[in-house]
């Protein structure tokens, strides 16, 4: 019984004892402890006058109480029933029955309907064994109906029954179980379907619970306290949930762990995240291979394999194998037979699906998606290195006009490419849009906007002097990183000191154009120059190189140069500056000449050095006739350098000094 | 044919909306132009530093302009004395700015030879930059340049290009700069004896005389033409211009635009009461602004203003 309830069953008799007579609320409230008043206003929300009538009431309900409503109060007994009156332990249990389900909205168990008599003041001169009796007679005249039967019940029963005219769903009858193996069963669940939500959350397996977590869980449930004194016996629930014919649970044996881990029966360890459960450095990788492939949805590169090792320690390889080394054994796709011969590989985990920028990828499959996954990827990565958005705006309108087109036509076939590449893939992949490629649609569509704004400029910018092709060569002259070294490495202190030519890439990687390397077989390969994915684009180095490190003539003309080309290497549009008019666009052309060399622009220069009526303008095209390739021998002494102030006769004597392209650039 | 207009309930009305007819901008060379150009050639080949300064729409970037254009026309690669000029105007460098000579001299070469790298400019000191734009000047024949809103520009700016022009010299080549302004522009290079000392000319451009006037009208309106000074009509306009467009070229010229639009017969000369007229309807609504916006900054009434005569 709750102890308010005993508290103002207690007042009652005390004031009826006093009165001699059935009592009203107002004198049982009273006669309560000023302790006991303080509790009932503790207990309720309610007022202590209404508690104690509705308690009072309660007790007029079950039969404890009498009620003599005639009077003005309604006053309250305890011995008003004539014996003859009473009800029988059978009908009085049946009644009990009843006042407990309909309280606690459930069937019950025998331990449950004692529970609940001796909590809210039932009938209390039934005993145990009597109610017990009841119980098995109403169940064999059906007043009872058995809904289930309960497993390991012990004391508390193994009937769940209620009164045969009440009606209960299943999901009911369930949480009416309260055995102390139902009791431990639930507490994992809930345990469980905790891990299940932080595993969605972190999209990874579910970590399956210990003991020490189901036991957690289970005292925090407040219930069968005294269950808890002794630890074996949650074990044991555990073990008796796994073991039975039809288990709920399975147990986890983990190698070289002591302590099980318990999972649900219909859960595959598959399905699990089992931290240090892993076989090998293999799997761990895979793993993480497996949530890097999930977060970014598509082949990833080490970077983000290693991002998921950071932030999960259980991944980490055990070994003193680097995550790179593991990651490139697994993408193997032979293994050592241990006879000295390689063998085909049975379970590849892990596929190395190719590179960008020098930076493996790898997926856990290499299915016709994960391939388009990545050739978007790649297109993208290429896409962003064009940055066609910000060339395409470069293109000034005050530009001599031969540039002007030959940038935007250049320009407009790239965009061309784009949009095809773009529009394959997106043929391809139509039903199936993730990770990168869910990005296709805006990419497409920028690309269609530069190509309309391009297309426009053209027709607005006026026809050149002369016939210029309407698709610009695009290919251009690289240099691999020994030939960078062998042209500009003396001017850069960076650059003296590598001995190594793979040193040259971090060191120019960001700040010059890098062309795809026509040359290169595999990464691996021992020739550098066929292991190098990409080259440096000539004439942007040159450019660089003559920012950085260069004399003034060199600077000026790269000043001159630089924005003037952009990424336009068809000499047949710098040609047309060469013969204009204006000395300042011949100046620009000759600036433009030297960076990109060639003999049809080398036979231009020494037209303009010794011909042309301006004398600065013979000074430049003199430095850019040396610069570029392909010039033939020439006598500066012969040159007419007539009105030209110093200090031209003084980059006179230096270019005839001059021995290689540094010693030009320094010019 | 097509008809500008909307269609309401069936009925298609055409525009009466009439485009202004575009007329030709002729320069008028006045006496204070030639002058202002005389003067500074006079002292072009010490590579001097010159002011020319005076309010503003009093002419001195069209002087500067045409002074510009006039080289480029006379500019012959074969004449060991002929050079090129390049006018640009510039933005504000404050005093606060990092490196304000640095940016100076960016500001010069982008406007008179090109781009500058963004590389090349961090990585470079002032001087490096000054003997860049030096040898870009001479490979331009570039020796004379027209810095325009040079009051824009701070003390250290003004240096940077001061700098500039001591690489030229130290190279061998003539390097003519012409600060324009208004502001305290003087002041700021009185300021200043590294600069100070380097100004060989000084140029403070007036307002017109009366016989400028005169002939800026004539050039303006060709009625004027057959009219001069001693006549007493001709007098009042002058003395009206003078006193509305407070002698200055450029709202003269603009006054004179307004005028004409006004006029019913463009061969006759304007009535005085028709510039008054002409003049008061911009002057008016002029002040009504001024008032306007004094008043709702001061949270005062027009009348409030009126009455205290603001």
């Amino acid at each position: 019984m709750r102890t308010e309830h005993r508290q103002v069953l207690e007042a009652h008799a005390a004031a009826e004892r006093a009165a001699q007579e059935p009592v009203s609320a107002s004198l049982v409230i009273g006669t309560l402890d000023p302790a006991d008043r303080a509790r009932l206003d503790k207990a309720y929300s309610r007022s202590v006058p209404e508690s104690v009538c509705r308690i009072l009431d309660f007790h007029v309900d079950k039969g404890v109480l009498g009620v003599d409503d005639e009077s003005e109060e309604r006053r309250y007994s305890r011995h008003d029933l004539p014996k003859d009156e009473r009800k029988s332990a059978r009908q009085r249990t049946l009644d009990s029955v009843r006042m407990a389900v309909d309280d606690l909205g459930r069937p019950v168990l025998l331990g449950d309907l004692l529970d609940w008599i001796q909590d809210n003041g039932g009938d209390i001169e039934l005993d145990r064994e009597q109610i017990q009796r009841s119980v098995a007679s109403l169940i064999k005249t059906e007043d009872l109906e058995v809904l289930q039967k309960v497993r390991g019940g012990g004391s508390r029963g193994q009937n769940l029954f209620a009164p045969a005219d009440c009606d209960f769903d299943d999901q009911t009858i369930e949480q009416a179980v309260s055995t102390w193996l139902e009791f431990v069963l639930r507490a994992f669940q809930q345990v469980w379907e905790r891990r299940e939500d932080a595993a969605e959350n972190a999209d990874r397996g579910v970590r399956p619970p210990n003991t020490a977590a189901v036991r957690e869980e289970a005292m925090a449930l407040g219930e069968y306290e005294d269950k808890f004194e002794n630890p074996q016996l949650l074990i044991n629930a555990l073990r008796q949930l796994a073991a039975t014919d039809h288990p709920r649970i399975r147990s986890i044996k983990r190698p070289g762990k002591k302590r099980l881990l318990w999972a649900p029966i219909e859960v595959a360890n598959e399905d699990l995240d089992l931290g240090n459960a892993h076989a090998s450095d293999v799997e761990r990788i895979t793993e993480a291979l497996k949530r890097a492939e999930r977060h970014v949805g598509g082949p990833v590169p080490r970077s983000e394999i290693q991002a998921e090792i950071d932030q999960d320690p259980a991944l980490r390889p055990a070994g003193e194998s680097s995550v790179a080394s593991i990651l490139s054994d697994a993408a193997k796709t032979t293994v050592d037979d241990g006879q000295g011969s390689r063998v085909d590989r049975v379970n590849q985990a892990v596929h190395l699906i190719g590179t960008i920028d020098n930076h493996a990828h790898y997926a856990t499959d290499d299915g016709d998606l994960t391939r388009r996954l990545f050739q978007c990827k790649a297109i993208k990565r290429s896409w962003q290195e064009d940055s066609l958005s910000g060339r395409v705006e470069s293109v000034e309108e005050q530009m001599p006009v031969p540039l002007r087109l030959g940038r935007l036509r250049l320009m407009r076939s790239e965009l061309k490419r784009y949009s095809s590449q773009f529009q394959n893939l997106a043929d391809e992949v139509h039903a199936n849009r993730r990770g990168e490629l869910s990005e296709l649609p805006d990419l497409m569509h920028e690309c269609r906007t530069l190509l309309e704004s391009v297309e426009l400029r053209l027709e607005l910018t006026p026809n050149a002097e002369v016939e210029l092709p309407e698709i610009p060569d695009s290919s251009v002259q690289g240099l691999t990183s020994r030939q960078v070294l062998e042209e500009v490495g003396e001017l850069s202190p960076a650059l003296r000191g590598v001995d190594d030519p793979r040193e040259v890439v971090p060191l120019l990687d960001e700040v010059v154009w890098r062309v795809p390397n026509p040359g290169h077989t595999n990464r691996l390969a021992g020739d550098p120059d066929k292991a190098a994915e990409y080259l440096f684009e000539r004439t942007d180095l040159m450019q660089l190189a003559a920012f950085r490190w260069g004399g003034t003539e060199a600077q000026l003309q790269a000043s001159l140069s630089r924005p003037a080309l952009g990424r336009l290497r068809d000499w047949r549009f710098v040609r047309p500056l060469l013969q204009d008019k204006k000395a300042d666009t011949r100046l620009i052309g000759v600036a433009c000449a030297g960076f990109l060399g060639g003999k049809e622009l080398s036979q231009i220069l020494l037209d303009l050095i010794e011909h042309d009526p301006d004398s600065q303008l013979r000074a430049s095209a003199l430095w850019a006739y040396f610069m570029a390739d392909d010039c033939e021998e020439l006598d500066v002494s012969d040159l007419s350098l007539q009105h030209a102030a110093p200090p031209v006769e003084q980059m006179v004597e230096a270019l005839k000094d001059a021995t290689s392209r540094a010693d030009q650039l320094r010019i | 044919m097509i008809f500008a207009g909307r269609i309401e309930k069936g009925i298609t009305t055409m525009s009466d909306f009439e485009f202004p007819e575009r007329s030709e901008q002729e320069l008028i060379v006045t006496g204070m132009m030639k002058q202002a150009e005389r003067r500074t050639l006079d002292v072009h080949s010490n590579s001097p530093i010159v002011v020319w300064s005076g309010r503003s729409r009093i002419g001195k970037t069209t002087t500067a302009e045409w002074m510009t254009s006039r080289i480029a026309d006379a500019f012959d690669v074969d004449n060991a004395d002929a050079f090129k000029a390049k006018h640009y105007e510039v933005g504000e460098i404050p005093e606060w700015v990092y490196q304000p000579g640095k940016k100076a001299i960016r500001g010069l070469h982008h406007a008179t030879i090109g781009r500058l790298d963004e590389g090349l400019y961090r990585s470079s000191t002032p001087e490096d930059l000054a003997e860049l734009t030096v040898r870009g000047f001479k490979r331009r024949h570039v020796e004379l340049v027209f810095v325009d809103e040079a009051g824009l520009l701070s003390l250290d700016a003004i240096r940077g290009l001061v700098l500039v022009q001591d690489r030229a010299v130290k190279e061998g080549h003539t390097l003519g700069i012409v600060l324009i302004g208004m502001d305290d522009l003087p002041h700021k290079v009185e300021a200043n004896p590294q600069v100070e000392g380097r100004v060989q000319e000084w140029v403070f451009f007036e307002g017109y005389e009366d016989g400028e006037i005169m002939n800026l009208l004539q050039e303006l309106h060709p009625p004027y033409r057959d009219r001069s000074l001693s006549d007493k009509e001709i007098q009042e306009h002058v003395a009206f211009l003078a006193d509305t467009q407070e002698r200055l070229p450029g709202r003269i010229v603009s006054f004179i635009h307004r005028l004409k639009t006004r006029l019913d017969d463009e061969s006759q000369i304007p009535d005085l009461k028709l510039m008054r007229a002409v003049h008061l309807l911009t002057e008016r609504d002029r002040e009504a602004a001024r008032t306007a916006a004094t008043a709702n900054y001061s949270h005062k009434t027009r009348e409030d203003l009126e009455s205290e005569g603001g």
